[in-house]
């Protein structure tokens, strides 16, 4: 879910005239120090940081990290954690933690692979409604159609249209995940077509269309600029939630099976849960539940660390470019007070931002 | 002005209004979305060999698709909702269930708001040093964990530890006074008896708790945010001056600002705390409509219930559009700048 | 010698920001007596509002601090007061009106509800239900007017003559019994139709309107000092002006003490007994108002006085002061104004002059003698 139900974008406006190059380095640059700033955020980054890297090394070399294979009967049956198999093993000699392990890069991989889905299916829509609104127009019918659409969508709680989906679709990964994808562009089509809105009505744009220039260059350009910022922070969030509710599918029992030559943490969790032996392997349970709670725990602190950056009140402090203090040059003493052209009396505030 | 009490009824009837399109675009979309492949849609609905002579069942079988919306919206409002595969109808199934989710849905937001909003309220007093963070760490494990997991620690640890019920509405079966509003605490209520009303609270608590904690982080998120941008305004200073104390001036001044925007997130909220219900009736075997989506879905394996899930989708989406309609009337009510005309 | 309501000694505050560490105010000494209205006068950036909220303790103590220095209300040290008991002084001891009045009453309560507010404040403290401080426990007669007019909603004592006992406990009064009080209140404030007005939200008044509000609420709590600041400022200025020919009429209805922070020479002139001018956190001057305005005794207030254009006569390019206001991260060394002072000798920036009266007349000093933090302050006078 994006933000808090709010269309309109944060008041995040990029200066113009400044460079899309020099734009993004700058919202680098933001970012970086406001996940400084708050020991939380950092500690999310490097979480989200350790979490991508280990998915990446399951990816390419898996022996380094999972010692078994997902169905290879270990000859361990029902044991506890222990040295040689860290979230112990299942009723059928599974090593629990490398069929954990095993569903990282895929949950991971499905996580970030909706969010972008959505992400860019929602914003291209976005993008079309905001633009092309000019009422009388095929556009404008185009944009309200789009926009009564999204309204609907968001009406349905996403995990209940997902399921709903999914009933039709039949069970499976891709089905899930499309299924998924198709609840969740309706967000950001409100956040696109938010900030395309704001920007069409700003000072400059007016100016320059007044200019000459053409109307959609200036608007695409700024917009794309500006939707940055917001758009990082509620992609990362959107990781963690879409984990959530695949998972939460996964649970029901509609996603993919479990044990089968692919793990994933939702699947396992239904399976082990079932098997109705909780109270005494209490561990089965545990570890894809805190591989999940951990993967998403890492990308909400980042992604709501993150959204500092879009509250301008606390945006002031981690942009660059507000007041630096520079002690003004010592004068030497004058034999009269007039002096023409020096600041008057009444005004020469100098804005340290401290109230007097 | 137009805020006078006959204001309100225009402010509220023309949000009403411009709720039927959406609903019906609701409908439109789930039926959309389930009838991709349900082959004759009749027989989806009425699997039951015996039912499915109702209502014109065979008629409906070839006919095009805009007459099969026709005939579906018609059984839609007069409550023939279909049958599960064994028979049982679901309109009186679901009529019963959901007060049971209503009930539990309170319950937890009774929670969000008494706990995660003076959360939010510290947050931002304390905002940038270890109560926010104390706080943020709170409300984003809530958020982090995925609805059964919490579910299943609660219901399998907690619960017997502190000696919590994890399971039902009572503790037995069928109690002995007429469920006649089917809201497990109210029904004690009204009957007079109060064991079972003592019974009944301690069986809510559980249930209510995860889905409250699951879902607080957005009321808390909104709260603090709300509060930032209220606290260095001039007239929290003004209530200062006056002499009261801060406890005060935080909630009789600052919060009843920031409160209209916390309003906002309600719809949201809404759908968040009604999807963490398919999950959360399951596990503690509440019966609301929630386990009914459950297995009705398909889920831990059951045999889908075509008719019901249909039923279930539409009754979610209806409750989240109210919700986003009582919000936008609190907002309304609560910023006095708003023009009810 | 009646004891001062208000003494500050050597205050010294400093704020803690990212930047820097800024010397907002800087060994400010002040008193003032009862029913005197002291003015406060300096740039933008001078530390003057600093020092208005620092007298209640009402800026937030990190960033803020108070480095040194008492100030000491009724006998008591307000610095050496835990913050969480601070809200007892405040109201009903030390009252205070600001500057903006669009934001400064709370959008989502009507007028009446506001004023309601404060006055059940008041009252709860003088039955005595919540503690309060109060300096003294003599009764206090607010009003200055022996009559019963418009104004008598401040000699109206919470206790009613011949009351029985029941009444005098009374803590639960409805909101018609408020109503009436708060009317009056209006009044006092020459708003003209108090009934419509009262049940009004902030947003629908005008700034004006929203200005008397703030007074009336400020001044039903019959506090013993006021501080005003700068509650013009905002203002257009035929609003200023109705405004301040009210305060003026206040001034003499009520027996509260007034400290008037403000920018704007004018406006200090015509409602001020004594002036202190204030520079980079430093009173720099202090006197009677027409003394001080008549003969400044210190280059920056001769300078600021002549800096005010003149419609009456053209005297050429207008005058200004050269150079710009210190960084108070890293004021000047001695004196902060000898960087930019015509009389400025080496001693100037060796040692900080103190604020020593202009002529001295040895330990009888009176209070309200004209001083002036300046070592030549005789030559001012020479000052083009």
């Amino acid at each position: 879910m994006t933000g808090e139900g709010k269309a309109t974008p944060q008041g995040v406006t990029a200066p113009p005239g400044k460079g899309f190059v020099r734009s993004v380095q700058e919202s680098l640059g933001t970012f970086w120090r406001v996940l400084r700033a708050n020991p939380l955020s950092f500690l999310g980054f490097l979480m989200v940081a350790i979490i991508c890297l280990t998915a990446l090394i399951i990816v390419v070399a898996p022996h380094l990290l999972v010692p078994y294979g997902p169905q290879v009967n270990t000859g361990a049956y029902s044991k506890p954690p222990s040295s040689s198999h860290l979230f112990g093993t299942d009723a059928n000699g599974f090593d629990i933690y490398s069929n954990v392990m095993l569903a990282l890069p895929i949950d991971l991989g499905i996580g970030i692979a909706i969010a972008g889905a959505a992400l860019l299916a929602g914003g291209a829509l976005g993008l079309i409604a905001g633009f092309y609104d000019r009422p009388g127009t095929v556009g404008a019918a185009v944009s309200l159609t789009i926009m009564r659409l999204t309204d609907i969508f968001l009406s349905f709680p996403s995990l209940i249209l997902a399921l709903a989906i999914t009933r039709a679709l039949g069970i499976g990964v891709w089905e899930t995940v499309l299924a998924i994808g198709l609840t969740w562009w309706p967000y950001y089509v409100r956040l696109v077509r938010g900030e395309v809105l704001a920007i069409k009505h700003l000072p400059y744009v007016t100016a320059a269309r007044a200019a000459g220039v053409r109307e959609n260059r200036i608007l695409l350009r700024h917009v794309v600029r500006n939707l940055l910022e917001p758009i990082v922070v509620y992609f990362t969030l959107d990781i963690g939630t879409v984990l959530v509710t695949y998972s939460t599918i996964g649970f029901i029992g509609v996603a993919s099976k479990y044990p089968g030559p692919q793990p994933e943490w939702g699947a396992m969790l239904a399976f082990y849960q079932s098997a109705g032996s909780i109270n005494t392997y209490p561990w089965e349970v545990f570890a894809p539940g805190l591989a999940i709670f951990i993967t998403v725990l890492a990308f909400s602190l980042l992604g709501d660390g993150l959204r500092d950056i879009l509250d301008p009140r606390t945006r002031r402090a981690f942009v660059r470019g507000t007041v630096s203090h520079d002690p003004p040059p010592e004068l030497p003493p004058l034999a009269s007070a007039e002096v023409a052209g020096a600041p008057s009396a009444a005004a020469g505030p100098v804005d340290s931002g401290v109230p007097t | 002005m137009g805020r006078s009490p006959s204001d309100l009824i225009v402010f509220v009837g023309k949000r009403l209004v411009q709720l039927i399109p959406v609903l019906f675009g609701v409908i439109v979309l789930t039926f959309f979305f389930t009838h991709l492949n349900a082959g004759n849609i009749c027989n989806a609905w009425y699997p039951h060999a015996s039912l499915s002579t109702i209502k014109n069942c065979e008629a409906t079988a070839n006919q095009p698709i805009l007459n099969q919306f026709g005939t579906y919206f018609v059984n839609l409002l007069q409550g023939n909702w279909g049958a599960s595969n064994t028979g049982v109808l679901v309109y009186p199934y679901i009529a019963a269930a959901v007060p049971a989710t209503l009930e539990l849905v309170l319950a937890a937001l009774f929670l969000m708001i008494v706990i995660g909003i003076p959360l939010g309220v510290i947050a931002a007093q304390y905002s940038g040093r270890w109560g926010d963070h104390l706080v943020r760490i709170f409300y984003l494990s809530g958020w982090a964990t995925p609805t059964y997991l919490g579910a299943v620690i609660a219901a399998v640890f907690v619960g017997p530890y502190l000696g919590l019920p994890n399971h039902g509405e009572y503790s037995t079966l069928a109690p002995p006074f007429a469920r006649v509003t089917h809201m497990s605490v109210l029904d004690a209520l009204l009957a007079g008896n109060l064991p079972y009303t003592i019974d009944a609270i301690s069986h809510l608590i559980l249930p209510a708790t995860v889905l409250a904690f699951i879902n607080m982080g957005i009321a808390t998120r909104m709260t603090r945010a709300s509060m930032l941008e209220v606290l260095p305004l001039d007239y929290v200073r003004s209530a200062r001056m006056k002499g009261l104390t801060e406890f005060w001036v935080m909630y009789k001044h600052a919060l009843r600002n920031a409160l209209i925007t916390t309003t906002t997130v309600l719809g949201v909220t809404a759908g968040g705390l009604l999807a963490g219900t398919v999950v959360v009736e399951e596990v503690f075997d509440w019966p609301g409509i929630g386990q009914y989506a459950y297995t009705a879905i398909g889920g831990g394996g059951t045999v889908p219930n075509y008719a019901g899930a249909v039923a279930v989708v539409i009754i979610f989406a209806v409750a989240v559009v109210v919700a986003n309609l009582i919000a936008d009337i609190l907002y309304g009510v609560l910023d006095p700048r708003v023009d009810w005309r | 010698m009646t004891e001062p309501i208000l003494r500050v000694q050597n205050l010294s505050i400093t704020y803690t920001v990212g930047a820097g560490v800024f010397q907002a105010v800087s060994d400010v000494s002040l008193d003032i007596y009862p029913g005197q209205v002291v003015g406060i006068v300096g740039e933008t950036g001078c530390g003057k509002s600093t020092l208005a909220q620092a007298i209640p303790r009402l800026m937030p103590e990190p960033p803020a601090s108070i480095g040194s220095g008492k100030i000491i209300f009724r006998g008591t040290d307000l610095v050496q007061v835990p913050k969480r008991k601070m809200p007892m002084v405040r109201g009903t001891g030390i009252g205070m009106i600001f500057q903006e009045p669009l934001n400064s009453l709370n959008p989502a309560y009507r007028v009446f509800d506001q004023i309601v507010e404060s006055i059940q404040i008041r009252h709860f403290r003088e039955i005595g239900v919540v503690k309060s401080f109060q300096g003294g426990e003599v009764p206090f007669d607010y009003s200055k007017r022996p009559t019963t007019k418009v104004s008598s909603a401040l000699t109206r004592s919470v206790i009613p003559e011949g009351a029985a006992e029941e009444i005098v406990k009374q803590r639960i009064r409805t909101r018609s019994d408020y109503r009436k009080e708060v009317l009056d209140y209006l009044r006092l404030v020459r708003i003209n139709d108090p009934e419509t007005i009262i049940d009004l939200y902030p947003h629908e008044l005008s700034g004006g309107m929203r200005q008397r509000i703030m007074i009336a609420m400020a001044l039903s709590e019959k506090p013993s000092l006021l501080i005003a600041d700068e509650p013009t400022s905002a203002l257009d200025v035929t609003i200023q002006a109705q405004v301040l020919t009210l305060m003026k009429d206040l001034i003499d209805e009520v027996d509260a003490s007034i400290l008037f922070i403000s920018h704007d020479l004018g406006v200090i002139a015509e409602t001020a007994d004594e002036i202190g001018v204030m520079y980079a956190g430093r009173i720099i001057e202090y006197g009677p108002v027409d003394e001080v305005f008549r003969s400044p005794r210190h280059p920056y207030t001769k300078m600021l006085l002549a800096a005010a254009p003149r419609i009456y006569k053209s005297d050429g390019s207008l005058r200004s002061i050269p150079g710009n206001v210190p960084n108070l991260s890293r004021p000047p060394s001695g004196c902060r104004f000898h960087p930019r002072c015509p009389l400025a000798r080496p001693v100037c920036k060796e040692k900080t002059p103190p604020l020593a009266p202009v002529t001295p007349s040895g330990p009888d000093t009176p209070p309200d003698a004209h001083r002036s933090a300046c070592f030549f302050s005789e030559e001012v006078p020479g000052l083009p």
